[in-house]
């Protein structure tokens, strides 16, 4: 029991008055804002300057994406239920709901993968194609390696939570991957208006 | 300090802040869940195309921005996170609109 303790560490407060692992996760979110800016700028610029961009409807299946969607929505929903778990003390449903969200992710990748393999391997599409395949791999891509990174950092907190690393006063961790994992939703939110449905 | 039981150093701690209820949760997955539901549905609407790109770039706003303030917390939390999190989007619009004045220049001055 002690030794389970032991290992849970408490937050630590900088000059700021803020945990300090919550600051610099907003820093590199705030970072991570910019990156997808510049990508979803370009994104937006080269649009502007097309004259025939094609119908997304057209080359893309939007119930797929929709489906994708709903299920990142979710999963961000079963996070924020397992931060709640663990501040009420239950460990427990922390584990529980940390599980529901990593399954949520891995769907979501799954469909991604599908998605892809569709379009490359069947279709014989390249990102080389035209500016709209280009985009569409880039903009997508990037954001499914960050889910991927996602549930990486889930599957690591919820092993840390399966050894007792957590508690109500010490789970630092888990607000730090639900922080990430919510803006990769937020991410999605812009992406699946602009790429999918506009 | 080692042999002390980790409830004493846990009992000094302020309880955590737990942001919003459950409840607000679900009301606000509930919402995501809705208005995405909403988007979809607008796309088939039989109305002019700038409509429905304004209404979706509106939904998808009120989208992120409950992402971010409930789910992310930021609304709870104070002005130094909340600078931290706006703060970017000032670069974003000095980014986006050079970027979008370069493309009228190309297009409707020289074009």
């Amino acid at each position: 029991m002690y030794a389970a303790s032991s290992a849970i560490r408490r937050p630590r407060i900088g000059s700021l008055g803020l945990p300090m692992g919550k600051l610099g996760m907003w820093v590199f979110l705030a970072s991570e804002i910019m990156f997808f800016a510049g990508l979803i700028d370009s994104y937006i610029v080269l649009r502007f300057s097309t004259p025939a961009w094609p119908n997304p409807s057209t080359r893309l299946s939007i119930q797929l994406t929709a489906f994708m969607t709903f299920v990142l929505i979710c999963s961000s929903g079963t996070m924020v239920l397992a931060l709640s778990r663990i501040q009420a003390g239950d460990p427990k449903g922390l584990k529980f709901w940390l599980g529901m969200t990593i399954l949520g992710g891995l769907t979501f990748l799954g469909c991604q993968f599908h998605e892809y393999t569709d379009f490359l391997i069947t279709h014989h599409i390249r990102p080389s194609q035209d500016l709209f395949w280009g985009t569409f791999f880039t903009l997508t891509g990037f954001h499914g390696f960050h889910v991927t990174c996602g549930v990486v950092a889930r599957i690591w907190a919820f092993a840390k939570a399966c050894l007792g690393h957590f508690d109500a006063h010490g789970h630092e961790a888990v607000e730090l991957v639900g922080l990430y994992w919510h803006f990769v939703d937020l991410v999605w939110i812009i992406l699946f208006t602009i790429v999918y449905l506009i | 300090m080692s042999d002390s039981p980790p409830t004493a150093d846990a009992a000094v701690l302020p309880v955590p802040h737990a942001g919003a209820t459950v409840k607000t949760y679900l009301a606000i997955w509930g919402a995501l869940a809705v208005l995405t539901a909403v988007e979809i549905g607008v796309t088939f609407l039989p109305i002019s195309h700038a409509v429905i790109v304004v209404s979706l770039l509106l939904m998808a706003v009120v989208k992120a921005g409950l992402v971010a303030l409930f789910f992310m917390h930021l609304k709870f939390d104070g002005r130094v996170l909340r600078v931290l999190a706006v703060g970017p989007f000032l670069f974003v619009l000095i980014l986006l609109s050079v970027l979008l004045l370069d493309v009228y220049f190309v297009q409707v001055v020289y074009g």
